[in-house]
């Protein structure tokens, strides 16, 4: 039992390295201090909507679907998927988490 | 999501499903009730009745997770519809909007005392609400073989989450302790702190092993053949994650449980999420029965 990072998930890694380093972890404390605000409940920052659709232009979206998914998946194994480590990194999609429910959407329940 | 993949109509898949993976709408899944020990999954008590062409659902819900949000289009609720069958196949999985008349947010949770905004945990109420009999999910007193079907690559990454919370969690700690100093040293030539990160390295990559090991086992073998690897990352993953932040937060003192680090949300979630979607118990119980029937060769 070996689990060797293949090409392409090391390639995804690379590019999802870039986008958290460029559009989600400056934006975490942001997104905490707005959720966190009694003002804002139940809503979600004004750039939320734009960083989604800037992470399908990039091709790093619904990523977490597996390929037995099809037609809606993008074709990533389980163990593709396990080994996005920066994507596991960020996941902290959770509820009020810092955020990157982004490439995740609604991982947590559906 | 993977529910309306797997088990949806056509029909059900252009209404909810696409919009729902464009990032459009919302979801929420309904299982858990107030008044009885939903830990055991068979004791839920929403009554869903056919009358016609349509369902009608009386009962109650909550932390009903992602509800609260006006994103939230629509919900998957869990109930009884049929209570003369067996106990595994009385209940049925059904597609209500969150607009249908007689359902009701009573409240939204709050969970140690937080809201989780912007998705929210919801107290909810349904009182006769109707929906039509195309909005069932693959027939009725099939709810359990859903509920089931549901938890394969969710749970792995769900536990892929909590690696790398903890993961963050390290990271933290390992920069708190070089740059503090107490006592005359920095944390980190403190044998205590020592130990502490070494406990969380093991403890980290020992689940991040597990998570692979789950992830190649159900590509190789399928969902129902990792069953077992599935039911040790939700035992393992939420109480490695509580472990290795709450280390955390003691190093840090006082800013580790202040919103200046992640650690608060991280540690109160790895907590929620030993009772969310199964309590430990439940899932320890399951793979004693699996791990029995492995051993016994059936």
């Amino acid at each position: 039992m070996g689990f060797e990072i293949n090409d392409k998930a090391k390639q995804i890694n690379e590019r999802l390295e870039a986008f958290m380093g460029e559009h989600i972890y400056p934006r975490e404390k942001d997104y905490d201090e707005f959720t966190s605000n009694q003002e804002n409940l139940w809503q979600y920052p004004d750039w939320y909507e734009d960083l989604k659709k800037e992470a399908k232009r990039q091709n790093l979206w619904n990523l977490f679907l597996p390929k037995e998914y099809a037609p809606w998946s993008p074709g990533l194994t389980n163990l593709e998927i396990a080994s996005l480590l920066k994507l596991c990194l960020s996941l902290l999609g959770l509820n009020k988490f810092l955020i990157v429910m982004l490439l995740i959407e609604a991982i947590w329940k559906y | 999501m993977e529910v309306l993949a797997k088990y949806g109509t056509s029909d059900q898949q252009k209404d909810w499903l696409e919009p729902l993976l464009a990032g459009e709408i919302r979801s929420a899944y309904a299982m858990t009730e107030p008044d009885v020990a939903s830990s055991d999954a068979t004791n839920m008590e929403l009554e869903i009745r056919r009358d016609g062409d349509e369902y009608v659902l009386n009962g109650k819900k909550w932390w009903t997770t992602g509800v609260i949000t006006p994103k939230c289009k629509f919900m998957l609720v869990m109930g009884k519809s049929n209570p003369e069958n067996s106990r595994h196949t009385q209940h049925s999985t059904i597609i209500v909007p969150t607009d249908a008349k007689g359902f009701e947010i009573i409240r939204p949770l709050r969970a140690f005392g937080e809201y989780h905004s912007p998705g929210g945990e919801g107290d909810v109420i349904f009182k006769n609400v109707r929906v039509p009999v195309t909005n069932l999910i693959l027939g009725e007193g099939r709810g359990f073989e859903i509920a089931q079907g549901r938890l394969g690559p969710g749970r792995f990454q769900y536990a892929m989450m909590f690696v790398g919370m903890a993961q963050r969690s390290l990271e933290l700690m390992c920069e708190r302790a070089q740059s503090r100093v107490a006592f005359g040293e920095a944390l980190i030539k403190k044998t205590s702190v020592q130990h502490e990160i070494a406990k969380s390295r093991c403890d980290i990559e020992q689940c991040r092993l597990l998570v692979l090991a789950a992830a190649e086992k159900m590509d190789k073998y399928g969902i129902d053949a990792a069953r077992d690897y599935i039911s040790m990352l939700k035992i393992v993953a939420p109480k490695m994650c509580e472990d290795v932040s709450s280390r955390a937060i003691q190093i840090f003192g006082g800013m580790g449980v202040s919103q200046d680090t992640p650690l608060a949300h991280i540690f109160t979630t790895s907590r929620f999420c030993r009772i969310a979607d199964g309590p430990d118990e439940v899932h320890m119980s399951q793979l004693a029965k699996l791990t029995i029937r492995s051993l016994s060769g059936n």
